[in-house]
């Protein structure tokens, strides 16, 4: 169903999800993800713009990441339309205490930086 | 009268016999023959000087003097003679004085009894009097009548008097003022048309008084009124004419209650009085009239003014024959016309129909109600030729042989015939009956036909009304639904309340389309303006609205091209709300053309006006777009529509209106018929409304949705297969789609846990069952496996977590068939955390 899709913005990994993630690609989506955030030189954005729907799988996904994270002392943030179904869930499940959610993709990029120099 | 004793009256008997006496004194110097002729002569002037007594005395001392004077001839001569003289001087003045005393004191007497005489006449004068005065107080005509009421039996006692006189609009005679007749007597007599077969009126017409001595000699003169005569306690009456000169007023009636001769006296007597009660009457008659004209000096303008008004106020209710009442009662009670009538030119052109009348018998009546307009008839005439005539009684008996018959079927002379003209048409006439013959001054005649053409307006517009209202009517009944649509999924009720002017037709109407593709559209509009223009601009919307519906098109484009083709016609500024609701969803669309919002209402007891989706009146600018908005219907909710006449109030604001409304239909509930019969208590007054009402109640039956079933293998790639199906039942069973995603989210949670956590289940499949009631959705997910524990790991649990956090309640239940997980979630928005 989604592709993980990779760019570099300001020096910033940038991991573009489509489409939607449940239990049948949540877990490749998942390990997918690790790597990248393996791989990023200081600091991984997820954007979840052109997400119709997540469910427990990648939720899980996410918390692993932002867990992941912390212990490699890398940057992870995601980036979800404000009011979307997705954006609800993400905070229904408390995810935002744990990995920031933005808006847009030029505001996360700017935190990443300042939190990454920090 | 009394007669005093002058001097000189009294010196002439004196001085008469003294001449006399000395002229046959000189004679008697002649001889014998003298003294004879002097005594001849003494007792002839004593005579006529005294009278017979006095003639007597006088000769007697004459003789005595005449006999001394000849018996005793040797005496002095000159002591003698003049001795003689002196007796005869002195005795002559004294029974002369003594005499005429007598006369003058048997004249006193008579003239005492000649006062006497005069004195009992001098009651009837002195009542005269009293009558002329009082008369001369009384002002109005009533007045007068109580006066002669009360002073006629003075004049000749009787148990009862009564006058009536020509009421002021003519036509008959009615009961000023009596006293002693029986009511019922004054309840059968009050009012005498004049032309009636009853010798009061008979008296009236012909001004002739009527002495009835006794009932026997009434009943054979009138013996069909003989049994009403005995009944009132009558047994002689006197019936006299009121009149002056040729101009009768009224009459008087006398009841006796005994026989009786009427006098020549008492009749004379009679009859001068009543005349100074004609008098009088005329005179408060003057004064009443000219009061009346004083009260308002433009008196004419002040009946067109009355006239215009009345027609305006009548034009909405009464149709053309009542304004033609008015307009002839009031021309008759203005202009002072005994009688009047009204005929208008029919439909078909030819034929005078008599629309009104006024103091005109009903044989005449009925006679004159339709006449040929070609026929040879005065009244004829003048709407052919459309001038007015103006007909002496002479003129029109000899011109007009065949009024005759009109004349003499009333009292009074004079008879104008005035064309009712609008546009230079000619379309009727009025004709008035007056009683004065022929005397139309040019002031009259000017004043007549200007109040006739007055009338002729009023007339005419009436006439137009009617007809503008009779298709203004049938447009607006074409326009509103007779029956709204009975549908399944739907429930509507309407109501329509015309303004105050009743029957004046509005342009507000309400409008339920059946859309081709499922669901309706609900219309309420409101035209601007009222009548014929508003009612056709009308029936042209709704029929536009109904050919773009049946299109499909969006609300807001019909309104665009709805607005457009108002543009293009021309027809009149509307405001209108056009609203489309999908009955299985719940969902509206809608568009506003400058309308009120719609009023949500909820069967929790609240209620909420709809914003949005508001752009111009239609009608008003060529590029107008049209927005739309929408609103969602919970199953049992009710969007009421309604038109500007229904918050609208006097002395209140527009946000006083909708308060108003809101709390009515908070309190009323959703249930379309009796919501509005709620609104319709509370929001219009009883009686007339100042402008029109359109309402209209739409609301989706909450009619249960099938229920979803699923039956999928378990594999996680058939999770994007559920989600779509059952995301697509929510939607359709009234749930936001927010609501939507949540519980989608919590059922593919579901299934993922029914797919990866059953230990030996006995069939690969998982089986999701949805259903909804009042707003309710139950989801049962089923495996047919045993779970495993759930804590194994964090991350699993997780799902769990989220669906008890999504769902309001969340039931598991394993059995040996399997494991079962319940679901339940309101789809109310409240629900969401």
């Amino acid at each position: 169903v989604s592709g993980v899709q990779l760019e570099e913005r300001r020096g910033v990994t940038v991991a573009r999800l489509e489409g939607e993630i449940d239990h049948a690609n949540g877990d490749q989506v998942g390990r997918q993800l690790e790597r990248t955030l393996e791989e990023a030189e200081t600091a991984l954005v997820v954007d979840l713009a052109l997400v119709g729907f997540v469910d427990s799988s990648a939720i899980s996904a996410f918390f692993r990441l932002a867990r992941l994270a912390g212990e490699q002392e890398r940057w992870f943030g995601l980036v979800v339309p404000a009011g979307s179904v997705v954006d609800r869930v993400l905070r229904v499940v408390a995810l935002d205490e744990v990995a920031p959610l933005f808006q847009d993709l030029d505001a996360a990029v700017d935190e990443a930086l300042g939190g990454a120099s920090s | 009268l009394h007669r005093r004793i002058y001097p000189a009256r009294l010196l002439i008997p004196v001085l008469a016999p003294a001449a006399a006496a000395g002229i046959g004194f000189l004679l008697s110097l002649q001889g014998k023959a003298g003294a004879v002729g002097l005594f001849v002569l003494a007792v002839a002037l004593a005579t006529f000087a005294a009278g017979l007594w006095g003639g007597l005395v006088a000769g007697a001392l004459s003789y005595l003097g005449l006999t001394y004077w000849f018996l005793e001839p040797m005496h002095s001569f000159a002591v003698r003679k003049e001795g003689a003289a002196a007796v005869v001087l002195l005795g002559t003045a004294a029974v002369s004085v003594s005499v005429l005393l007598a006369r003058e004191r048997r004249a006193a007497r008579r003239a005492q009894k000649a006062l006497e005489a005069r004195e009992k006449a001098l009651g009837i004068v002195a009542g005269s009097h009293r009558l002329a005065t009082r008369l001369s107080a009384a002002v109005t005509a009533s007045e007068v009548a109580e006066v002669l009421v009360e002073e006629l039996p003075t004049a000749v006692p009787c148990d009862g008097a009564w006058i009536s006189a020509l009421s002021q609009v003519g036509g008959e005679l009615e009961l000023l003022a009596q006293q002693g007749f029986a009511e019922v007597t004054v309840r059968a007599f009050e009012r005498i048309p004049v032309d009636a077969p009853n010798p009061a009126a008979q008296v009236f017409r012909d001004g002739e008084p009527r002495w009835y001595r006794s009932a026997e000699e009434f009943s054979r003169l009138h013996p069909e009124l003989a049994r009403i005569y005995a009944d009132a306690g009558v047994e002689a009456m006197a019936l006299l004419p009121l009149a002056v000169g040729s101009r009768p007023m009224g009459f008087v009636a006398l009841r006796f209650a005994q026989p009786r001769p009427f006098l020549p006296a008492e009749r004379r007597l009679l009859g001068s009085w009543a005349r100074q009660g004609s008098e009088a009457l005329v005179r408060a008659r003057l004064y009443e009239s000219e009061r009346e004209a004083r009260e308002s000096a433009d008196e004419a303008r002040k009946l067109a003014a009355r006239l215009q008004r009345t027609t305006a106020d009548l034009a909405a209710a009464v149709d053309l024959a009542e304004v033609a009442e008015v307009v002839v009662g009031e021309l008759s009670a203005a202009l002072g016309a005994v009688a009047g009538w009204l005929s208008l030119v029919d439909d078909s052109g030819r034929m005078l129909e008599l629309v009104a009348s006024h103091g005109y018998s009903r044989d005449f009546v009925e006679r004159y109600r339709r006449v040929p307009l070609d026929a040879p008839l005065a009244v004829a005439e003048v709407v052919r030729e459309g001038t007015s005539a103006w007909l002496e009684k002479a003129s029109a008996e000899t011109e007009y042989p065949e009024l005759q018959e009109a004349t003499e079927a009333t009292t009074g002379d004079g008879l104008a015939i005035v064309p009712l003209r609008s546009a230079g048409r000619t379309f009727g006439f009025v004709a008035l009956r007056f009683w004065e013959s022929g005397t139309f001054s040019d002031a009259e005649r000017t004043l007549v036909q200007t109040l006739a053409d007055q009338c002729a307006q009023s007339l005419e517009r009436a006439r137009l009304y009617d007809r503008e209202h009779r298709i203004a009517l049938t447009l607006q009944q074409s326009v509103l639904p007779d029956d709204l649509p009975v549908l399944e999924a739907v429930e509507l009720a309407g109501r329509y309340f015309p303004g105050a002017t009743e029957g004046q037709v509005g342009g507000d109407w309400y409008d339920i389309i059946e859309l081709p593709r499922g669901g309706i559209a609900a219309v309420v509009g409101d035209v601007v303006g009222k009548g014929i223009a508003a009612a056709s601009a009308m029936a042209q919307l709704r029929n536009a609205l109904r050919a773009f519906a049946q299109e499909g098109y969006k609300p807001s484009t019909i309104l665009n091209r709805v607005n457009r083709l108002a543009r293009s016609a021309g027809f009149s500024f509307a405001t209108l709300l056009y609203l489309v609701l999908d009955p299985d969803t719940g969902w509206c669309r809608f568009a506003s053309a400058g309308h009120l919002p719609p009023l949500v209402v909820r069967d929790d007891g609240s209620a909420w006006f709809v914003e949005g989706g508001r752009s111009l009146p239609i009608g008003v600018a060529d590029d107008t777009t049209y927005r739309q908005a929408t609103l969602s219907l919970a199953p049992g909710w009710t969007v009421l529509l309604f038109t500007d006449g229904l918050i609208e109030r006097r002395g209140e604001s527009l946000e006083q209106g909708f308060a108003r409304l809101q709390e009515v239909a908070c309190r009323a509930g959703p249930d379309p018929e009796p919501l509005l019969d709620a609104v319709v208590e509370r929001m219009l007054p009883g009686g007339a409304l100042a402008d029109d009402v359109a309402l209209l109640a739409v609301r989706p039956v909450a009619v249960p949705a099938p229920s979803l079933r699923l039956r999928v293998p378990s594999e996680a790639a058939q999770l994007a297969s559920v989600r779509r199906s059952l995301r697509g039942w929510l939607l359709a069973a009234g749930s936001d789609p927010e609501v939507a995603e949540e519980i989608v989210l919590a059922v593919s949670e579901a299934c993922a846990n029914a797919m990866e956590h059953p230990r030996s289940p006995r069939e690969r499949f998982v089986e999701v069952e949805a259903s909804a009631t009042d707003g309710v959705v139950s989801l049962l997910v089923r495996d047919s496996g045993r779970w495993r524990p759930l804590v194994s790991t964090a991350e699993r649990g997780r799902g769990l977590r989220i669906i008890e956090q999504l769902m309001d309640r969340v039931e598991r239940s394993e059995s040996d068939d399997g494991t079962e997980l319940r679901l339940v979630r309101s789809l109310g928005n409240g629900a969401a955390r």
